[in-house]
């Protein structure tokens, strides 16, 4: 981040953000009607260094960490519990479906049955990765959570220097990470319990079709 | 001496999708008579009430590992329970696991994902061929 270091002198005395905002304002207040070119161009430097600065303070201000402990961290750890959640489902479908097959098939000719048999093991053998993908996905909810206690801590040192920054929330301008927006058609599949299920969206239907 | 399929088997996984994966495959060469247990706890009591001929555990399991039900089995070893042959099915696949399983006096380990033939040759090694 650019203008992000300290500013020191031969001394290495520290300035901070405000003492050097007032410095800037104390020069651009002796050149305020700068003759020459160089006093133009000194005069233009000083007034975009100070604009960075400010900038700068806005942005500090505008991260809101707590957003990141309060709705990202949870709102990831939620959507992950339900991929796991899902491919489950899933995985217990598929091998409900093999079971089946399995009864189905004893009456069939021995060899039609073997190779049959062979298929259904191989569809049983991949269903493994329900459980390797949960495992991984568990070390990324372990990740998150560690991200979210350093965050905290960010937080903290945050409040110290830019108070409002904990208390206050201010959006990011930038766009940010955002799991779920109910202003756009495109939010993907929703939480359990959130979205409204299937049976509900055939009763919205019917009722369309009654008008 | 033949291996006797009829003996109880008992798995232990804390994803009940590798429990029945386990339990499928296992009757696919076999092998019928398959108890199942989420934890490492949970399968200490069911063997208090059943002598089981085998026993196939996860590694990562809350609240008792499989290595702890694995080190809580053979230290049993005045009793017919501290012998029965243990397998580690896991996705661990750290040497260090490795070693630490083998030190604990697991039998074989197979790491995830695997196959049926994996686990029939790997019962085979133990066991004796069927």
């Amino acid at each position: 981040m650019p203008g992000s270091q300290p500013l020191k002198d031969g001394d290495d005395a520290v300035y901070d953000r405000a003492q050097v905002v007032s410095i800037i304002n104390s020069v651009l207040s002796k050149v305020e009607t700068p003759q020459s070119d160089w006093e133009r161009r000194i005069y233009q430097e000083m007034q975009d260094l100070k604009a960075v600065i400010e900038a700068l303070r806005q942005e500090l201000r505008s991260v809101a960490p707590g957003d990141i402990s309060r709705d990202h961290i949870p709102g990831a750890t939620d959507e992950l519990d339900a991929v796991v959640n899902l491919t489950e489902e899933a995985t217990n479908k598929i091998m409900n479906a093999c079971d089946q097959v399995q009864n189905d098939i004893s009456g069939l000719p021995d060899d039609m049955q073997s190779r049959l048999q062979e298929q259904l093991t191989n569809i049983f053998e991949a269903c493994t990765f329900q459980d390797i993908t949960g495992q991984r996905i568990s070390k990324v909810i372990a990740a998150l959570k560690e991200i979210d206690g350093k965050t905290q801590d960010m937080v903290a040192v945050l409040q110290t220097h830019f108070p409002e920054s904990g208390q206050q929330k201010i959006t990011r301008p930038a766009t940010p990470v955002v799991l779920s927006d109910p202003d756009s058609l495109m939010n993907g599949p929703q939480l359990p319990g959130q979205g409204v299920s299937q049976d509900d969206i055939d009763r919205i239907l019917q009722e369309f079709d009654k008008i | 001496m033949a291996v006797n399929k009829e003996m109880n088997v008992l798995i232990v996984d804390d994803y009940k999708t590798m429990l029945r994966v386990i339990r499928n495959l296992l009757g696919q060469i076999g092998f019928k008579n398959v108890d199942e247990a989420n934890d490492g706890q949970h399968a200490l009591e069911l063997m208090r009430h059943k002598n089981y001929g085998l026993i196939i555990s996860d590694w990562n399991m809350e609240p008792m590992s499989g290595l702890d039900l694995l080190k809580s089995v053979r230290s049993q070893a005045a009793t017919p329970v501290g012998k029965t042959p243990f397998i580690m099915i896991t996705a661990e696949n750290k040497m260090e696991n490795v070693v630490a399983a083998k030190q604990a006096g697991v039998n074989n380990y197979i790491v995830k994902p695997f196959s049926a033939e994996i686990l029939k040759g790997k019962m085979a090694s133990v066991l004796g061929e069927f």
